[in-house]
Order: structure tokens, then sequence, then C-alpha cells
């Protein structure tokens, strides 16, 4: 089979192969690294390449299928990790230069669950630092671009993730969704996002940044290989607390389940927002179209505090993650920044460490938590995220999913909103719901904004939501609008166009 | 309106243990500011009654779902996912402290923190 023929196939199909004895994992290495070797130049996707690593995790695969032993579900499938992922032994930074030099001592839950299933880990995909961004430009590396166009973002944060899928230059890859940063790059670069419910995947491995709303999930071309994924992750971990101990269901299984009989609850008034573009809800439209005929019905739902999801975020978030990252001291990992007393190490790690957006999450977690603003911030957003978890759990005892759009423009070009954290912060409307309420959620293709003279094609992607742990119907209804469309084959210009071509009009990114 | 100045800025940092700049400190004051302003709509929201909500991990879960009568978040028919306390072999010595930056006698070196 051609390099170019192998990067096509699903990851699925990737593992039949090797397991049969009709591919080599060695050979699939091969490809995908040759179209890495390709892509990277323009698109930065991957923060770390684990050569080495990948070709010995190769050879053992191979070794063992000649030895005559039982291959995993994920024999041979080259799969990228979000740069927050511990594999052991392999530098891990979460896009932060505080973790610069770090090599985990310990192994993550995600990287064990993989390798144990034949996965070869081919790196460490880029993201914002500490998946603080929707965007990818918060960074003190190389931004990821995006593959369809590399003058715009990949998406945040886990954008290395979504474009090296895209790209090929990995045959599934693993992100983390804190309010939409598994599903928000996977709408923009044009590939399936799954956040799993609230302690579906252990959370064991994985560098905090907000732990009430962390989740580990797949990005996959199609949604089976999302599936197959999961059915590796999902599941108890004696490591993680937080991460619960109910029956692992048989997920492939349930991608053929079809639509029909399912109710999808639409949030009409969500969709009244003046900053949704015509070609998002178009795509949505459309999408919901493709359910109905594979026999769902749709009804209207009520989210009464939708509006105050994002103030609610943005205050738990921060408070959080000023509360995880008070960690990074110098002292024991990563960098330090050595000076006479302790209070001066702390101060100049940190401030050289950090960068500006790491910084002004800080800032505001310390403000919402300090004793004379907790009840007015933290604790009032503690109470409205309740009322929004309530809101669900009423609209979910009249419908079987909940459908919108997952950005409410196609994508913006780098640089476009960088400037300015509340519009870019406003841009999460969709996908946040999902992370307070510890719902599951997904982002599937629905097809490519027509190109105009301000702006080029690009990806957009529609959200179904389910209550927690119903991810097989979640993945039913996803399986069944991918199974209905040809979205999920659209693939990015190859070889990448160049990043230096001419600037796009930077007004012409969406509305904001 | 809640507006941050500077000197704010400059105590949160310190908070945090972070050491602005006046450059940085002016920027954050001017961009935290707007932020916050937009954050203080959740103070309009009645809550008149409604409990914190609770981190998803805390039993009792609700018996009833995903939102039961404590509201709190957790899928039905789960368990907490809490483990017997059993003890577990730990890192080796010398590998939990590889990646520490500076290392004295198999601990931690750090700077000075008490006065003479």
């Amino acid at each position: 089979m051609t390099p170019n023929r192998i990067i096509e196939l699903s990851a699925r199909a990737i593992a039949r192969h090797v397991r049969e004895g009709s591919l080599r994992a060695t050979e699939v290495l091969e490809a995908f690294e040759a179209r890495a070797d390709a892509t990277e130049p323009v698109l930065h996707a991957y923060l770390l390449r684990a050569r080495d690593e990948a070709r010995t995790a190769a050879e053992a695969i191979d070794g063992a299928r000649a030895a005559g032993h039982p291959l995993g579900a994920l024999a041979g499938v080259p799969i990228g990790l979000k740069d927050l992922f511990v594999i052991e032994g392999m530098h891990t930074r979460a896009g932060s230069r505080i973790l610069e030099g770090w090599i985990p001592p310990y192994q993550g839950t995600h990287a064990a669950r993989l390798l144990g299933a034949g996965a070869v880990i081919t790196g460490k995909l880029a993201m914002d630092e500490f998946a603080m961004g929707s965007s990818n430009e918060n960074t003190p590396y190389e931004p990821v671009r995006n593959p369809w166009d590399p003058r715009y973002v990949p998406g945040g944060s886990s954008g290395g993730s979504a474009a090296a899928v895209a790209a090929g230059s990995c045959a599934a890859a693993l992100g983390s969704d804190t309010g939409g940063s598994i599903r928000q790059p996977a709408s923009l670069c044009g590939v399936v996002g799954l956040k799993p419910s609230y302690g579906r995947v252990s959370r064991h491995g994985m560098i905090a940044f907000a732990s009430s709303l962390d989740q580990a999930g797949p990005i996959a071309r199609d949604v089976r290989d999302a599936a197959a994924l999961l059915q590796v992750l999902a599941g108890p971990d004696p490591l993680d607390a937080t991460c619960v101990d109910a029956p692992v269901p048989d997920y492939l299984a349930s991608c053929d389940r079809g639509a029909a009989g399912l109710r999808v609850g639409v949030h009409r008034e969500a969709l009244a927002s003046e900053g949704l573009d015509p070609e998002v809800a178009k795509a949505f439209e459309h999408a919901l179209a493709v359910l109905q005929d594979a026999g769902a019905t749709l009804v209207d739902v009520e989210l009464p505090h939708a509006e105050h999801a994002i103030a609610t975020y943005y205050v738990l978030c921060t408070a959080e993650a000023a509360s995880n990252l008070a960690r990074y001291d110098g002292l024991r990992y990563g960098a330090r920044i050595a000076r006479a007393s302790l209070r001066e190490t702390y101060e100049a790690t940190r401030e050289a460490g950090f960068s500006a957006e790491v910084k002004r999450r800080i800032l505001l977690g310390t403000f919402v938590l300090r004793k004379d603003s907790y009840a007015a911030y933290y604790g009032q957003a503690q109470k409205v995220r309740r009322l929004i978890a309530r809101d669900y759990a009423r609209a979910f005892e009249g419908c079987d999913l909940i459908a919108s759009p997952v950005s409410p423009v196609p994508g913006f070009a780098v640089g476009e909103r960088s400037h300015d954290p509340l519009t870019m912060y406003l841009s999460d409307v969709f996908t946040i719901g999902a992370n307070l309420a510890g719902l599951a959620a997904i982002s599937i293709p629905a097809g490519l904004s027509a190109a105009t003279s301000g702006r080029p094609a690009l990806p957009i992607g529609v959200q179904l939501m389910a209550p927690a742990l119903q991810e097989p119907t979640l993945l039913a209804a996803a399986a069944a609008h991918e199974d209905a469309t040809d979205h999920h084959r659209l693939r990015p210009p190859d070889p990448p166009r160049s990043a230096t071509a001419s600037e796009p009009d930077p007004g012409a990114g969406g509305a904001s | 309106m809640s507006t941050i100045s500077r000197q704010e800025c400059h105590e949160l940092a310190s908070l945090a243990r972070l050491s602005l700049n006046e450059e940085e400190a002016e920027r954050f004051a001017a961009e935290l500011s707007p932020i916050l302003a937009y954050l203080e709509q959740l103070q309009a929201v009645d809550t008149m009654g409604v409990e914190e909500h609770l981190p998803p991990s805390r039993p009792p879960l609700g018996p009833s779902g995903p939102v039961g009568s404590t509201g709190a978040v957790g899928p039905a028919g789960s368990s907490s996912g809490l483990r017997d306390d059993v003890t577990a072999p730990p890192l080796p010595r010398e590998r939990a402290l590889a990646g520490v930056p500076e290392v004295l006698d198999g601990h931690v070196k750090v700077p000075k923190f008490k006065k003479d």
C-alpha cells in the first residue's frame, strides 16, 4: 500500500491491517512520519516528535505479531498526545516554559492505556500554554497553523492535536477539554472531537488547568475512530477519585444504532445572537435536517441561565487555575530562576516561566478567590453553575441530545483576536455548558464555509451534547449524521499552502 | 463597575507570587477591568436558596441522576471512585528527584526562607 493510501486509512482499519499482517506497524509509522515531515514546517502541530520512541514501539508491535502474540485494539496506530499528557520519560511541558526540561518520572493513565492497546505514540502536540486559549496563540513556542489555511488559527487549546489529525501527521490524537478545547479546534480543523462526560476518562497524568472542568478525549477523523479511542481510555482509575466507576459500554456498537427516534433539542434563543456567522447557521440547520432524515425529531429547549455560562466559567476556571498553578514554584520540577530568598525565587521563576494569558488568568483567579470578593464572584458562580446544570437536567427530560454550533465563526485569522482576551473568551459560548454541567459532547464536521474575497473556505463543526454517561446516544447520532454525509472525507490542501501568502483581510474572520 | 488599578494588580500578583513590572501592571489593569465588568453580570442572577455547586466526586451523589436532590453533577449508577486507603509502593527516591532543579543529599534544595 502506498504511504498516501495508508494515511487515508481510519485508525480502526490500520489496526485491523496490522493485526492481520497486511501492513507492518513500522510501515504505517513511516507513512505518517513522511506526512509530518512535509507538513510540520508550515503547521508546527508538534512540540516534540518522538521518532526514536515511536520506532521502538512500532518494531515491538511487529515483533509481537511475528511471535504470534495477540495485538490490541489500536495495534500500530500512530497517535499524538497533547503536550499536557504525561508520558513517562518523554519531555512534557503543557506548552509552558515553566516546565522546560521536565521529564515525567511516572506514566500517565492515558499513555499507559493507549500503549497497552498497541498504539504508537508519535509525540507531543502543541497547545495554548496550560490549555488556556482558543487559538494556539498563547504560546512561547511557534503557534500552530490551520491545515486548511495557515493564515488561520487551528483553534485551541488542543490546536496541535486537531491540526495534526486533519493534516494526517497522526491517525488520531488526544486532547483535553476544559471549556471547549477539544471541540472548538476539531470544528475549526474539520475533524471529530469528543469530550467525554466528566469522570468518564481518568485525569491522572493530565496536567491540571481547572480540575472540576478538565476532561481528556479523542480527536479523530471519523466518529467511529473517536469511539474506538474512547473504548480504550474510558473506565475507572484508582489514581483519580473523580473518575467514575461505571460500566464501559461497547461504544463502537453504539455507532451503528442510528438516530431513529432520538429527540434532538435545539436552544433557539442562543442561535439568535448577532455574533453567529451566517455560514455557521446554515451548516447547523443543514445538520439538523440530516438528523431528521435519519429519523430524529427536533424539539425546542429552554436553558434560562445559558447567557451566564461564560461569566460563570471564567470565574471558576481562573480560580481553579490560580490554585492549580501554585505548584509551579521553581523548587520541585521544571525551570528554576535561582534568587537569594525563597520568595524571590518563586516570583522570578513564575515571572519568567508563565506568559501573559496564564498570568492574566492567575490574577483574575486570585481576585475572585480573595476574601473580599469570594462571595460575590466565586461563591456566586458556584451557585449559578448549579442553576445551569439544573437547566440541562430539565432540558434533557424532553430530549435525548442537544444540538448547537461549536464555534460562532468558521475560523479567524492569526493575530485577529489575540489582542482582545474578552472577545476570545466570548467565542466559547456554545461549548462551555457541557463542562459546567459535566455532560458528554462531540463536535462533528458539517461542511465548509463558502469562500469569499475576504475569507477562504474553512471547516464548520456542529455540536451534539448528551447527559452524563450517555456517550452511546451521542455516538449513535453523530455516526448517523456522518453516515449520511461526506463532510468527514474532506481533506485540507496537500501540500499545505504557505503561511506567508497574501494576508487575508483582518476584519473578515467573522463577527465577534 | 469594578475596575482594577495598577496598584491592585501588584497586590494580586504578590498574593499569587508573581512579580509584575510597571508595564505589565498597566496592561493587566487595562485588560482585567472590562473582563471584571463582564463577570459582574453574575451578581444580578437570583440565587436565593441555591447552594454552591459541589465537586462531582464528593459523595454522596444525588440518587436520581446527573442532577439529583443535591444538585451535584454526578452520573447515575456510578460510585464516587474513592478507593480503599491502601499504601502503594512509592516512586524510588532517585527517580522522584531526577527532575528537581537542585538536589542536596537526597533532598530538594531550596533557597533560604527563614531569618537567622
